[in-house]
């Protein structure tokens, strides 16, 4: 339940049409949902890990690009 | 985030014109680094003993919201803060707030986290705090707002929708009492209050409810203090200080 101050059908507009396409990728270890990008690389989303301290790590911030092939960072 | 890309310097042979005998440890240790590595020390960035998370855009919920929205994730948010709690290094929370609302659930479940956290925790409402954004601002051991900062208190509804069953009616309600019951345990405001100031029918113009600017929260005893970052860092300082002192905040 959205409560905000901003129109619902702004918030909502072309929820229809957004169909993301995620992947789960395993990349230095760690599991990640990412969304695939030109080029093998790709755009982290969300990270799969029970360890804490991984969602502090900016390597493994969402919005980071990866270098699907090769391990490391953009 | 403290941890930054190690950058390359460009690397400029400097050769020292010192005598030997002058030459202190620290640029013995730096020769030794030109000659071996061929670069100098690099200067790394200190590790701050507190972080922050900013609470922006629409706080998004079990529904994925389109891209054009600005969102704040709790299934980040969440294991940050487990994060936060758990590292030793880590002894304080700053809480940057410029949300215009979201979900409720997703919302309470982040203010809970800040709620429960045993590390002092300081919130600082930047431009605006609106609905969902209240019970957050209100979790901290202390919040401050801008002088210039808004915060929307309005009730909770479906928008667009006409109300026909009394069950509709009672499921928002209780969503609000929720809300309500987090927001009078954690400030000054009482429930009466913050009611009156929910369903205020000459403020918002196309709606019933409350904008507060500012000094307008800390007269109602919503927030605690006037102030920006200067303020928010010194009084988490002191709050971070006095815990260490075996003072419970």
């Amino acid at each position: 339940m959205l409560w905000t101050i901003m129109p619902l059908n702004t918030v909502l507009a072309g929820l229809d049409s957004f169909k993301p396409q995620y992947k789960e990728v395993r990349w230095q270890n760690n599991i990640l949902l990412v969304e695939p990008l030109e080029m093998n690389k790709a755009k982290i989303i969300r990270i799969i890990s029970t360890n804490p301290f991984d969602y502090l790590n900016p390597h493994l911030q969402p919005g980071e690009i990866i270098n699907l092939k090769s391990d490391q960072p953009v | 985030m403290t941890l930054q890309r190690r950058q390359r310097m460009p690397q400029t042979p400097r050769r020292s014109r010192t005598s030997p005998q002058s030459t202190s440890l620290s640029q013995e240790n730096t020769l030794q680094n030109i000659q071996q590595l061929g670069q100098t020390n690099i200067p790394t960035a200190q590790e701050s003993n507190i972080h922050t998370i900013s609470i922006i855009g629409q706080i998004e919920g079990h529904l994925q919201l389109p891209p054009q929205n600005k969102t704040t994730k709790y299934e980040h948010i969440i294991p940050q803060l487990i994060a936060i709690e758990q590292n030793p290094k880590i002894e304080g929370l700053l809480v940057i707030l410029n949300t215009i609302g979201g979900d409720v659930e997703a919302g309470l479940a982040i203010a809970e986290m800040i709620d429960t956290l045993t590390k002092p925790t300081v919130s600082l409402v930047l431009g605006g705090g609106h609905s969902i954004g209240v019970p957050i601002a209100v979790s901290t051991d202390y919040s401050f707002i801008t002088e210039t900062a808004t915060m929307t208190i309005h009730p909770i509804r479906l928008s667009g929708l006409v109300i026909g069953v009394p069950q509709t009616y009672e499921y928002l309600d209780k969503m609000q009492e929720r809300v309500i019951k987090f927001v009078t345990k954690h400030s000054r405001i009482s429930a009466e209050k913050f009611r009156r100031l929910m369903f205020c029918t000459d403020q918002l113009a196309r709606d019933i409810g409350t904008v507060m600017v500012g000094k307008d929260a800390v007269e109602d005893g919503l927030i605690d203090e006037v102030g920006g970052l200067g303020q928010a860092l010194a009084k988490l300082r002191e709050l971070i200080s006095n815990r260490k002192n075996g003072v419970l905040h």
